[in-house]
């Protein structure tokens, strides 16, 4: 298992390859892999979307992965 | 004159028998992926919550497997829980079953009728002879001629029997329509990938199908059409139209080939159904070939979020606060002689163990493989506890990153006949053979110690205990 933190100003919905898979600003667990990560609506963020493969992980130094207001 | 006949007759038979079709599971009309027999299709309620979130796995093995799994849902039907401090039976906490073969009948029957299946599921399957009734019908000459087709095989005729006599002629449709859970997953074998096939509106949007046109007794057939005794039973694989969306997993899971090789070849898996010229149809065998005690897609669900349903995504999501596993697994054991023999055992029993250790050794990687992920997710939670105190005596200000994090607590209870303390009597339960047809008796004697291994159970007294405070 890895872990990954979407960070975000507010608390919103990540999606995580297609479907709402947790909270921002919160660990996540995902399988080791590439994920493609957005946000759930409004489109007030960016980057639009974020790859990236995650591995080597641990619960204590997640996967950072940063969108900001537009 | 005779020869006229006799080429007349002739005639009948092969037109008839060229009329002999299975059903065609139907195309979708539009691609919705928000439709169907989905877990997401059944939310939690007021009477099922996802703060306990239980699943149940039932293994193969025939009536015997029917039997065992039966005999725990009757006991979790007996058991009274509190959720937020109001009286549930745990039976009406169940969120998913996942079965294989013989366990099948149980979760369908469930599935479909809910509570009536203890007033007559013994009556209708677990003490009737339903071997007995297949082998009668083999017997009919309307049979035969419709046997002789290419198109319509013995575990047609059985899928046939089973929606007439056990399961109504009810769809999943039906099922969807039902709105509750738990959700089922009947789970048969790809023949050509040797991968696990799930009866989910996910997995039949891969075939552009509907699954809400397709019979739970096909389903249950499917599950059960054990290599030999029948023939694999087959599907549709319609061309895909342009409004099909794959799942939005697979393409990055195409990347994955090192660091995630079981996402990978899942993601392999689902484009092999994208291109309906190189496999028009998929012949589906007995879902034991591919996971016995059909834990597998529970195991999946602990690790990933790709699939229908996920623990893991609800975990992220906060939804679950206890996550319950019970493994209903009712292999047997065949008792071998050939090692009191100086002569090498014959072909009958090389067959036997080449047929049957490989299952029984994949059910026990299943096993081992749900504690190690239980542990290891226990182990991770306690290890950022640990981390949280050690940062609160020496360094107050630091934090963690992430936030708080809800702990879910496992309880992983196995109900299997080595949990039988008494010698002879495991024996016994473990030198049932699997068929569709036992001895009432032996119905009984499996229906009592069901109930008796669940109970039991301690990890099933852990749990009680827990909700019960």
């Amino acid at each position: 298992m890895e872990y990954v933190i979407v960070d975000f100003p507010e608390s919103r919905t990540v999606v995580m390859d297609g479907k709402g898979n947790g909270k921002t600003n919160k660990t996540m667990d995902v399988e080791e892999g590439t994920h493609i990560f957005k946000l759930a609506d409004p489109k007030d963020y960016k980057p639009r979307q974020v790859t990236r493969v995650i591995k080597n992980t641990t619960m204590v130094k997640p996967e950072e992965v940063i969108f900001e207001k537009k | 004159m005779r020869r006229n006949k006799s080429i007349l007759w002739l005639s009948i038979v092969l037109l008839f028998a060229g009329c002999a079709y299975y059903p065609v599971n139907p195309k979708l009309s539009h691609f919705d992926d928000k439709n169907g027999y989905r877990f997401e299709n059944l939310p939690a309620t007021a009477e099922n919550s996802d703060k306990v979130f239980v699943v149940l796995t039932f293994s193969g093995g025939g009536t015997r497997a029917a039997a065992l799994t039966y005999s725990v849902l009757r006991q979790l039907s007996n058991t009274v829980v509190y959720i937020d401090g109001k009286p549930r039976r745990l039976l009406d906490e169940v969120d998913v079953i996942s079965s294989v073969s013989g366990g099948s009948f149980t979760a369908a029957y469930y599935a479909l009728y809910g509570d009536r299946i203890f007033s007559d599921f013994e009556a209708r399957f677990l003490k009737k002879d339903i071997q007995g009734a297949l082998k009668w019908r083999l017997f009919s000459p309307i049979n035969w001629v419709r046997l002789a087709s290419p198109t319509f095989s013995r575990i047609d005729m059985a899928a046939e029997y089973y929606d007439r006599y056990i399961f109504d002629y009810h769809t999943f449709g039906d099922l969807a329509k039902k709105g509750h859970r738990p959700f089922i997953t009947i789970n048969a074998t790809d023949m050509s990938l040797g991968a696990r096939f799930e009866f989910s509106q996910d997995q039949f949007d891969w075939l552009y199908s509907n699954l809400s046109g397709v019979s739970v007794a096909r389903a249950v057939a499917a599950s059960s059409a054990f290599p030999g005794l029948f023939c694999p039973i087959t599907f549709r694989n319609h061309s895909h139209e342009p409004d099909y969306r794959e799942p939005g997993w697979v393409k990055p899971a195409l990347h994955d080939s090192e660091n995630a090789p079981v996402r990978y070849r899942k993601a392999l898996d689902v484009r092999s159904y994208g291109d309906s010229n190189r496999r028009p149809y998929i012949h589906l065998l007995d879902g034991g070939l591919s996971d016995n005690i059909g834990l597998r897609g529970t195991l999946r669900s602990l690790e990933s979020t790709d699939g229908g349903w996920s623990l893991t995504q609800m975990r992220n999501m906060e939804k679950v606060q206890k996550i319950v596993i019970v493994t209903v697994n009712a292999q047997d054991e065949s008792v071998v002689s050939w090692d009191k023999q100086k002569s090498p055992p014959g072909l009958k029993s090389v067959l036997s163990v080449v047929a049957f250790k490989p299952m029984e050794n994949y059910s026990f990687d299943s096993m081992l493989m749900l504690k190690q992920d239980i542990d290891r997710l226990t182990q991770d939670a306690r290890t950022r506890k640990d981390f949280e105190e050690l940062l609160r005596k020496n360094c107050p200000d630091a934090k963690l990153p992430g936030g708080d994090r809800n702990d879910v607590q496992f309880y992983r209870i196995n109900v299997s006949f080595d949990g039988i303390k008494d010698e002879a009597e495991r024996n016994f339960f473990k030198s049932i053979k699997t068929s569709f047809s036992l001895p009432s008796e032996t119905v009984d004697r499996l229906c009592n110690v069901g109930k008796k291994l669940l109970s039991e159970s301690a990890e099933f007294q852990r749990l009680l205990h827990d909700l019960c405070q």
